[in-house]
C-alpha cells in the first residue's frame, strides 16, 4: 500500500514536472517564433518602401529667416513633406499676426521633443486612467 | 372537508422548494442562494467584473432554487447513461428533456461560447502596440508562469492532473480561456473556477501593485520608454493571419481560441466588414456573455461549491496571479538589463492578461514614481500578447491532459 502510494505520488510528480516543463517551453518557443516571424515580416515590408517618404519629425530642419507673406520658406531639408509643413507653419504664423501690423519670422523649425504627446493622445490617456 | 383542505395545503407546502431545503443536502442549496446574493452584491455594488459576475451569480441563484427545473446537474454527469453514450453527451436527449439552462449550457459543454467571446474580444483589441514592439510577446509569455505554478501547487494539494490543469489556467487571467479548458478537462469544477477567475481578474488592481513595487527599484520604475513606431495598416492586417497560421499549425488544440481571436481582429483591421465587426463585438458578444455567465453559474450547486476543493481553487488562483505578476516583472527586469535601461519592468506585469486592467495598473504604478510617465500604450503590448500566450498555454494543457 505504501509502495503503491509512493508510486502514485511519484507519477503525479512526474506528470507535474513534464507538463510544467513542456508547457513553459512550448509557450515561450511559440511566442519567440511569433516575434521572429512578425519582425521578419515588418522588416520585409519596410524594405520594400525605400523611397524617401520619411516623416518630418525624424529630420531636424532649419529655415533661413524670412519675412514673406506667401512664399514657402527656403530650407536645407531634403524631403518635399518638410517644405509643405514649413509652408503651413509660415502661413499660420502669418495668419496669427495678420491685422496687427507686425510680421512673424520663422527662424527655425525643429521637431517637438520625443516625449511630446499630441493633445488627442493626452486626452485619450487621461480618459483611460481617470477612473483608476 | 376541513381535513382535506388542510391535507391539500400541506401537500403543496411539502412539494415546495422551501421544504426541499430540509431534505437531505437541501440546506446546501440555501447556502448557495446566500452565496449567490453575496456575489450579486460584489457585482452590483462593488462592480467586480459585473458583466460576467452578475449572470454567474444569478445563474447560481436559479439553479439552487429546488424544484425550479432550470438546470439538472445529473444530465451532465458522464456516468448517467440516459444522456451519455461511450463518453459522449447525447445532445438530442438533452434537447428533449432538459430545462432552459440545460439547453443553453450545451454551448459551454460543446466549447462554442468561449471562442465566440474571443471573436468579440479580437474585434475590440488593437494589436498595434504589440506589433510595433514584438519583444512584448516575451513578457506575455513570462506572465504565463503563473499558470504552471498554480498547476504544480494544485497537484501538491492533491488534485488530479486534469483538475490541476483547470485550476492553473485561472492564472491566464482570461475568463473564456479558463471556461474553455475547464469545461473540457474538469467540468465538475467549472462553477468555482469561473467565479475564482473573474473575481481575481477584478482584484488585479489590488493584487499586482505590491508585488510590482517589491520586485523593482525606483530607478527601474522611472524608465521612460521610447515612443512606439506607427504600425501600418498592412501590418495590422497580416498580423492576425500570420498568428493564426503559425499557432494553429504548431498547436491545433489552441486553434479554436486563437483562430477566433485573430478572426475578430482581422474583421476589425480589414475595415471592409464593419457591419459584422460591430455585431461581433456588441450584440453577439453580449448574447454569448449572457448565456455563458448564466449557465456557468448554474453549474454551481451546493455539492460542487461548498467543499474543500473550492478553498483550494481560491488559494491556487491567488497564487497563480501573484506568480504570473512576479514572472512578468522579473522578465521585464531582465529585458531592462539586456536593453540597457530601455524597457520599464513594470510593463511586464501587464502580461497577466486582464485586458485592459493590468495595463492600467502598470500605468498607475509607473505614475506613482514619475507622474509624467505614460506607460499605458507600452503595457498594452504585453497585455494583449498575454491573451495569445494564455490561449497557447490552454492548448498545451488540453493536448497534454485532455
Amino acid at each position: 500500500m505504501e509502495i503503491f502510494q509512493a508510486n502514485v505520488a511519484q507519477s503525479i510528480l512526474e506528470i507535474g514536472t513534464n507538463v510544467t516543463a513542456a508547457g513553459i517551453l512550448i509557450v515561450f518557443s511559440m511566442l519567440v517564433l511569433l516575434v521572429f516571424v512578425i519582425s521578419l515580416f515588418s522588416k520585409a515590408m519596410h524594405a520594400k518602401k525605400e523611397q524617401p517618404v520619411k516623416v518630418a519629425p525624424k529630420a531636424a530642419v532649419a529655415a533661413t529667416p524670412k519675412a514673406v507673406a506667401t512664399a514657402p520658406v527656403a530650407v536645407a531639408a531634403p524631403a518635399q513633406d518638410d517644405d509643405e509643413i514649413i509652408a503651413v507653419i509660415a502661413a499660420a504664423v502669418e495668419a496669427m499676426y495678420a491685422g496687427t501690423g507686425k510680421r512673424g519670422v520663422v527662424r527655425s523649425v525643429k521637431p517637438a521633443s520625443a516625449t511630446y504627446h499630441k493633445p488627442w493622445a493626452v486626452a485619450g490617456i487621461y480618459e483611460n486612467t481617470i477612473a483608476f | 372537508m376541513l381535513q382535506e383542505i388542510w391535507n391539500t395545503i400541506c401537500g403543496i407546502l411539502a412539494d415546495s422548494g422551501v421544504a426541499a431545503f430540509f431534505i437531505g443536502d437541501g440546506w446546501k442549496n440555501a447556502v448557495m442562494i446566500v452565496v449567490a446574493c453575496g456575489l450579486m452584491y460584489l457585482a452590483i455594488k462593488k462592480q467586480y467584473e459585473p458583466l460576467l459576475l452578475l449572470p454567474i451569480a444569478f445563474g447560481m441563484l436559479l439553479a439552487n432554487l429546488p424544484g425550479a427545473g432550470l438546470y439538472h446537474s445529473e444530465i451532465f454527469d458522464p456516468s448517467n447513461l440516459q444522456y451519455w453514450e461511450d463518453g459522449h453527451l447525447m445532445v438530442g436527449e438533452v434537447l428533449k428533456h432538459g430545462g432552459l439552462l440545460d439547453i443553453l449550457y450545451l454551448g459551454v459543454k460543446l466549447g462554442i461560447y468561449p471562442p465566440l467571446i474571443f471573436l468579440g474580444i479580437g474585434c475590440m483589441t488593437d494589436f498595434g502596440p504589440l506589433i510595433s514592439n514584438p519583444k512584448s510577446f516575451l513578457l506575455g509569455a513570462a506572465a504565463q508562469l503563473g499558470i504552471f505554478a498554480a498547476f504544480i501547487g494544485a497537484l501538491a494539494l492533491g488534485m488530479t492532473p486534469v483538475e490541476a490543469g483547470s485550476i492553473g489556467i485561472i492564472g491566464g487571467a482570461v475568463g473564456p480561456t479558463a471556461i474553455f479548458v475547464t469545461s473540457k478537462l474538469a467540468p465538475h469544477l467549472l462553477g468555482p473556477i469561473a467565479v475564482a477567475a473573474y473575481s481575481y481578474m477584478a482584484l488585479v488592481p489590488v493584487i499586482q501593485p505590491p508585488i510590482m513595487r517589491a520586485l523593482t527599484t525606483k530607478k527601474e520604475r522611472m524608465v521612460r520608454m521610447e515612443q512606439t513606431r506607427t504600425v501600418t495598416k498592412t501590418e495590422k492586417i497580416i498580423f492576425p493571419i500570420l498568428v493564426t497560421v503559425v499557432v494553429a499549425l504548431l498547436l491545433p488544440d489552441a486553434a479554436p481560441l486563437v483562430g477566433m481571436l485573430m478572426f475578430g481582429n482581422l474583421m476589425r483591421e480589414s475595415g471592409v466588414v464593419d457591419r459584422i465587426a460591430k455585431t461581433a463585438q456588441n450584440e453577439l458578444m453580449n448574447i454569448v456573455t449572457i448565456f455563458l455567465g448564466t449557465t456557468v453559474g448554474a453549474t454551481t450547486n451546493g455539492a460542487s461549491f461548498l467543499n474543500l476543493n473550492t478553498l483550494k481553487i481560491v488559494a491556487m488562483g491567488f497564487t497563480a496571479f501573484c506568480i504570473g505578476t512576479a514572472g512578468g516583472v522579473l522578465f521585464g527586469k531582465l529585458m531592462y538589463v539586456i536593453t540597457k535601461g530601455k524597457v520599464n519592468p513594470l510593463i511586464g506585469s501587464a502580461g497577466v492578461s486582464a485586458v485592459p486592467m493590468a495595463a492600467r495598473v502598470s500605468q498607475k504604478v509607473g505614475q506613482e514614481t514619475d507622474p509624467g510617465n505614460y506607460l499605458l500604450m507600452h503595457a498594452m503590448g504585453p497585455n494583449v500578447s498575454g491573451v495569445i500566450g494564455s490561449a497557447v498555454a490552454a492548448g498545451v494543457l488540453l493536448k497534454m491532459l485532455g
